[in-house]
């Protein structure tokens, strides 16, 4: 009996699929990198309400032009000053202005003078905001270890503001 | 298997599986695929810090995040790569790069995409309202703090209050 083929069969040639697939599969693989998921400090900055008794090197923090001083009310601030020439920390001054006269903390490899003196004053001083003014010059890694020792100590809000040039 | 007139057999793989492993692992690098690498600028040298803490989501997950990269110009090519600080330091965002000048244009119209978003107008900025996206500092550790700050004041004023500084854990 003969057997009639009522249907012709039809070969996909699937080679030159997979040498398809094989290209798609190369530029991924190529393109693909490691995600990677930094640490991050999460801080809140809010706007710097005008604060008392800072003056002398820095900035005065929150000074607004268009406000009348006389009419705005000032609120005790707890500020870091940090100092430096060459980008990295020659020295530190830390205090509520109004309750007594900054103190200088001279900046261990660790930073761990300050961190002593800011858990004291945080336990012992009421302040309504934390100002961190820095030399222009200072590094960012420089302000990151100022900041990291404010984060151990819970501090979520604080501001920066640039002090200005030393003259020469 | 088919034969040949001579008598002899000709093997043919079957390359149905071969195909289908391929797409499997295409389609598992499709899926990963990540096109937010885009934001994150290379060669950033993070600063270490320890009390940095990895989160994989800013908030809910309607929060915006605007990641602003501070690093040093790369190096030219066919010249002798001079030290980083003595390059210029540049702001890029999704990577674009973002001249100091222009800085405050640059936060203005975000925050406006980002008012209209949330359903705020300028006036309430102006009295007391809140952004709710995250702004992201990934900065080299040795830029200036004076052009981070620039970023920090302009943001501020426009009405971002909350910011994330990205760094390196210590091993």
């Amino acid at each position: 009996m003969r057997k009639m083929r009522s249907q012709a069969e039809v070969e996909l040639n699937l080679a030159s699929m997979l040498d398809m697939a094989f290209q798609l599969l190369a530029f991924f693989i190529l393109t693909f990198q490691t995600p990677k998921l930094e640490p991050v400090i999460i801080m809140r900055l809010p706007s710097g309400a005008p604060a008392l008794g800072v003056q002398g090197t820095g900035v005065k923090a929150g000074e607004d032009e268009k406000l009348d001083p006389s009419k705005v009310e000032a609120v005790i601030t707890l500020t870091i000053n940090v100092l430096s020439e060459q980008g990295s920390i020659d020295a530190l001054q830390v205090g509520v202005p109004t309750k007594s006269p900054m103190e200088m903390v001279q900046p261990d490899s660790a930073l761990k003078n300050l961190e002593d003196r800011l858990t004291s004053l945080i336990k012992s001083s009421e302040f309504k905001q934390l100002i961190i003014q820095f030399s222009p010059k200072l590094r960012w890694g420089e302000l990151m270890r100022v900041v990291d020792v404010c984060a151990k100590q819970d501090i979520k809000s604080m501001n920066f503001y640039p002090l200005p040039d030393a003259p020469k | 298997m088919s034969r040949s007139s001579a008598g002899e057999e000709k093997c043919e793989p079957n390359l149905t599986p071969m195909l289908d492993m391929v797409f499997q692992l295409i389609t598992f690098f499709v899926l990963i695929f990540n096109c937010k690498q885009a934001e994150l600028a290379s060669n950033v040298d993070l600063p270490i810090v320890g009390s940095a803490k990895p989160i994989a989501k800013y908030g809910g997950k309607e929060i915006r995040v605007i990641v602003f990269n501070f690093k040093f110009e790369d190096p030219k090519e066919g010249v002798l790569s001079a030290p980083k600080r003595s390059r210029p330091a540049q702001l890029w965002v999704m990577g674009t790069l973002v001249p100091e000048d222009q800085i405050y244009g640059f936060v203005q119209r975000e925050a406006q995409s980002s008012m209209m978003a949330q359903g705020l107008t300028e006036d309430d900025i102006k009295n007391g309202k809140e952004l709710t996206d995250y702004i992201v500092i990934r900065a080299d550790k040795d830029i200036p703090c004076k052009m981070v700050s620039n970023v920090f004041i302009a943001c501020q004023k426009y009405g971002f209050r909350q910011f994330a500084f990205r760094s390196w854990k210590p091993d």
